[in-house]
């Protein structure tokens, strides 16, 4: 018995010297980017984009010679869509597995639980799907925001309404950390143009009846209607807003509208419906269309604003680690917030805090059964169809 | 004493684990303690009361967002804050049990969920103070071990009050209202009162572990603060460790932890239908829990050894004094 | 515009609309209630895989939603005899809250079988869209139907329960299962088919919310909170109860929403809850607790 115990420690340090020895000197010894993604829990199905885009980020950067002249591997735990959780893995990440970069989770408050540890162990982490503005406001060094911020997020609307000649506009908006940022950036930015901003409401999310919110909208005769909005409440504002007989010159749906279940949701009352975007597959950002041929190629399935802005997000990391010219944690920070980088994903730039200044969303329209791109002018597929006819009128 | 050695002794051993355990067995085994916390908790009023709750997660929540409140505009040093948010917890605790525990059954368990439904729903329209649906950002925690010792303490002194309890005659009270409420009403006993102290003590606990809890995570937010599936890990640990004994919440807490880490980590698109499998197999399988099947092997002493002992004395001299 | 009466009677009738999805989603909670005493926690999952049932009728064989919703109805009471037989059996007459956690198991196992099968996609049919002029009001279309079904479907269960022999079976088992035994009722299969018909009319329930609401798997365990509150405060156990449940509701959650804030409507149905359990704990027309 004892002498078999003296034989497995003798292959371990034998094993242990031989991976100490020979993986440096072949210039093999990895890179390791740790993250932790919600594959189980709410989150799961959605994070699945992301997860899959840092695989295809991965791929590429091997394909091109690696990063710094190594190999990069990837390394996921599951957060069950649970913030605890999530922090309790970058522990481990940071910790245990000592990975030498921190990417981010999927979802807003799995972010925030992260970045607190990541903060402490001064580990720079890009976490490409935090929405939250307030994320930046904690006086945090080592995020960095790639998505839109929620600040920027309906800007858009604006402009188009402000071309056609509309007068006032009405809000209702989901409670959530996200839309309490977007809704009063979009509503004080359509004040200083001109509009008359109405009414301005938040409802709490799972609401199933919006017909008093709108009753009271309609009544006060709003020529725009923003609903900050995901998918379930996207879709029954527009069902509603039918059932009423209010007919918005302008009704902007948010990003659940953007989504093609809502166009089969509501089948021909999702025409001039407008939505916002973090990205569409048509935008003529550098290497988009080919992204979106090799993700195709890999997954069988469309790329969606969870898998380019993931990897956008990796692209911007990858410049700052190039940029930086080494994996000290300071140095990529610092080249992070110097970069003004176009991506896949739009542009990338950051403010001091780590917060994204550079990245707007889209503005999209339902044209005939397909999304066309409104606004900003330069991406634009076709010409806004304004104002939208009223219910009645339509066949 | 034998017995207070062994107490001694493991407490130290839960106390010395920081000295040498990293950050993220720290983590793993902070959700621990915390689970197994709220599951002793829950213990008090449905295990050994009986009202099936489905609510307490109220007075978590409620724990979270008062010591999130008073770290950030008030200052307080958080394990104080944690502990007003316990206070906070019991003192609400004692209007709405007065309410709730004029119900039973099925009626109890149904309110105790609205009324957490409403407890997130005021989060969320209490902005001046709750910031609504963005939430609250507290400062980064980056000593996890103090946190590990408070969690820890929490659970212990959890222990040590359900183990009193379950030797008590205020415990014997809970169990009669929990077997034949009636009939313990005419034994004597104040039924009321009774309730509403196991009430209060199930609140107060979830308070502190919730104040703890928005300490550790460093952010609250309504959906997060009162999420049902945090009333339901608890329930779940309790019932296949066995509910109304005072091991059952430990061994349904580890054997749930383990199980999370070991197979739901396999499993990851199936975990929660396997979570309810669990409850359904504990239910029709194994109603009285794990705890009795180690009694019936012998692996752990039955319950209630004082009275036993008590019980098993040849002959009273005189009634005992109420 | 706050004392407006055609405005008053519009909020009205977006309040008694929003009563039929809430009185659907009631009914078939409630007879279960009333017959075997139990909570099903699982009935927002039954209600849920009704729905997707008629939509996938809808988009792979072009059934119109309401063509299809028999045939869910049908597919769930099997559904339903089948779980009552392979478990609720087990447990209905044991510790009070067993069959109450085995629906609640039940209801996490098809939720994540759902999510599975499913996707987490949000559904919805749009056939019946838009809204009738009534006398200067609008009348919501799709929810003009689910109140109308809603009513149809209370007023038969309660004819069913009332003059035909099986329901009177079904009665006699609520009231007394032992004395009903002795009275020659065959009590097993008078709970199977109880539960058979509560999952169909939650099936019937699901078919046309998919008219109302967008569905994902996860949606009846959200919607079905508000059906909790309505058999309360209607009355446990009451299946004329829930109608009434649902008019109080639906109306207090509309006005509260229009006068006070969106954010309050969403609590009424709670302080709602709370207030009925406070005063009448047996809900509006309920059974009385033993």
């Amino acid at each position: 018995m004892r002498k078999r115990w003296y034989a497995l420690v003798a292959v371990a340090a034998l094993a242990a010297l031989a991976a100490g020895t020979l993986s440096p000197a072949s210039g093999q010894n990895p890179i390791v980017v740790g993250a932790s993604i919600s594959q189980t829990g709410r989150l799961a199905v959605t994070a699945t984009y992301v997860l899959q885009a840092y695989q295809l980020w991965v791929d590429d950067v091997n394909a091109k010679g690696g990063l710094l002249g190594r190999p990069v591997t990837l390394k996921v735990y599951d957060d069950k869509s649970d913030p605890g959780t999530g922090a309790k893995l970058y522990e481990k990440l940071i910790v245990d597995d000592k990975v030498d970069l921190v990417a981010g989770p999927y979802s807003t408050p799995v972010s925030a639980a992260a970045s607190t540890v990541n903060e402490k162990y001064k580990k720079v982490m890009v976490a490409p799907m935090a929405a939250g503005d307030a994320l930046w406001k904690r006086g945090y060094r080592y995020l960095i925001q790639t998505l839109t911020p929620s600040s920027l997020y309906y800007i858009g609307v604006v402009d188009l309404a402000l071309e056609r000649g509309l007068k006032t506009i009405a809000f209702m908006s989901e409670d959530s950390e996200a839309l309490r940022v977007a809704t009063p950036a979009v509503a004080d930015l359509a004040q200083k143009k001109g509009l008359k901003v109405v009414h301005n409401e938040y409802f709490p999310r799972g609401t199933t009846d919006f017909s008093a919110m709108l009753t009271r909208i309609k009544a006060l005769g709003a020529d725009v209607l923003v609903c900050g909005c995901y998918e379930p409440e996207s879709v029954l504002s527009v069902r509603q807003s039918k059932e009423l007989d209010y007919s918005p010159r302008l009704l902007f749906a948010g990003h659940g509208a953007a989504v093609p279940e809502f166009y089969k949701a509501l089948g021909k009352d999702a025409e001039f419906v407008l939505a916002s975007d973090h990205w569409d597959s048509r935008m003529k950002t550098p290497g988009n269309a080919e992204f979106v041929e090799r993700f195709k190629k890999k997954y069988g399935r469309e790329p969606n604003y969870h898998a380019a802005g993931t990897y956008g997000g990796m692209q911007a990391f990858e410049a700052g680690v190039r940029k930086a010219g080494s994996l000290d944690q300071d140095k990529i920070r610092q080249a992070l917030g110097e970069l003004d980088l176009a991506t896949i994903f739009g542009r990338y730039k950051v403010s001091e805090t780590g917060g994204q200044i550079g990245k707007t969303s889209i503005i999209v329209q339902w044209q005939g059964g397909k999304k066309e791109i409104l606004w900003p002018g330069g991406t634009a597929t076709a010409k806004a169809m304004l104002p939208a006819p009223p219910w009645a009128e339509r066949r | 004493m034998p017995r207070a050695l062994l107490v001694g002794l493991a407490l130290a051993g839960a106390g010395a684990v920081p000295l040498v355990a990293n950050n993220y067995v720290l983590s793993v085994l902070i959700s621990l303690a915390m689970f197994t916390g709220l599951a002793y908790a829950w213990n008090i009023i449905s295990g050994y009361t009986g009202y099936l709750s489905f609510g307490q997660v109220t007075f978590f929540g409620v724990g979270a967002y008062t010591a999130a409140v008073l770290i950030i505009k008030l200052h307080v040093a958080w394990p104080l804050a944690a502990l007003a948010g316990g206070l906070l917890a019991a003192l609400l605790s004692l209007p709405l049990g007065w309410i709730m525990l004029r119900l039973r059954g099925p009626y109890f368990a149904i309110g105790m969920l609205g009324l957490s439904r409403i407890a997130e729903r005021i989060a969320f329209a209490w902005e001046p103070v709750t910031d609504g649906g963005r939430g609250l950002y507290l400062p980064p925690v980056l000593d996890l071990r103090a946190v590990y010792w408070a969690v820890v303490l929490v659970a212990a002194a959890l222990v040590g009050i359900t183990s009193l309890l379950d030797n008590s005659r205020f415990g014997l009270r809970l169990l009669a209202i929990r077997e034949d409420e009636g009939g313990a009403d005419n034994l004597g006993i104040n039924t009321t009162l009774a309730k509403l102290q196991a009430f209060v003590l199930s609140a107060f606990f979830p308070g502190v572990l919730g104040g703890i809890y928005a300490w550790h995570v460093s952010y609250v937010d309504p959906v997060t603060a009162f999420a049902t599936q945090i009333d339901l890990t608890a329930i779940v640990a309790v019932l296949l460790g066995g509910a109304g004994t005072v091991w059952g919440p430990l061994i349904g807490g580890v054997t749930l932890s383990v199980l999370a880490e070991v197979l739901w980590a396999r499993f990851p698109f199936i975990h929660t239908a396997l979570f309810g499998a669990l409850v359904i197999v504990t239910v029709l399988f194994l109603p009285k829990g794990l705890a009795d099947a180690f009694r019936q092997r012998g692996w752990l002493a039955p319950g209630r050894a004082f009275l036993r002992r008590l019980a098993a004395r040849p002959a009273p001299l005189e009634a005992a004094p109420e | 515009m706050l004392w407006e009466p055609v405005l008053w009677g519009q909020l009205l009738i977006h309040g008694v609309m929003l009563a039929g999805l809430y009185g659907l989603l009631a009914l078939g909670l409630n007879l279960v209630f009333g017959v075997m005493r139990v909570i099903n926690f699982a009935h927002g999952e039954l209600v849920m895989l009704g729905a997707f049932l008629t939509f996938w009728g809808y988009t792979a064989l072009g059934l119109h939603p309401l063509v299809a919703l028999p045939f869910s109805a049908a597919v769930l009471f099997g559904v339903g005899w089948a779980l009552q037989r392979l478990l609720m059996e087990r447990v209905l007459g044991g510790q009070p809250m067993a069959a109450l956690l085995v629906t609640f198991g039940l209801s996490l196992i098809i939720i994540n079988v759902g999510l599975l099968v499913f996707g987490a996609d949000i559904r919805s049919i749009p056939v019946v869209s838009g809204s009738l002029r009534v006398a200067g009001f609008v009348v919501p279309k799709a929810r003009g139907l689910a109140f109308l079904t809603a009513v149809a479907l209370t007023v038969a269960t309660v004819a069913f329960l009332r003059w035909t022999a099986f329901g009177r079976a079904i009665r006699a088992t609520a009231q007394h299962p032992e004395v009903a035994i002795t009275c020659g009722v065959d009590v097993r299969r008078t709970r199977l088919v109880t539960f058979g018909l509560g999952a169909a009319l939650g099936a019937a329930a699901g078919s046309l919310i998919m008219l109302i609401l967008p569905m994902d798997p996860q949606s009846g365990s959200l919607l079905i909170l508000k059906a909790f509150a309505v058999i309360i405060v209607g009355g446990l156990g009451s299946v004329a109860g829930s109608l009434l449940g649902a008019l109080v509701l639906g109306i207090a959650e509309v006005f509260g929403s229009f006068f006070i804030a969106t954010v309050f409507g969403e609590v009424m149905a709670y302080v709602l809850l709370l207030l009925v359990l406070l005063v009448r704990p047996a809900g509006l027309l309920g059974i009385a607790e033993r």
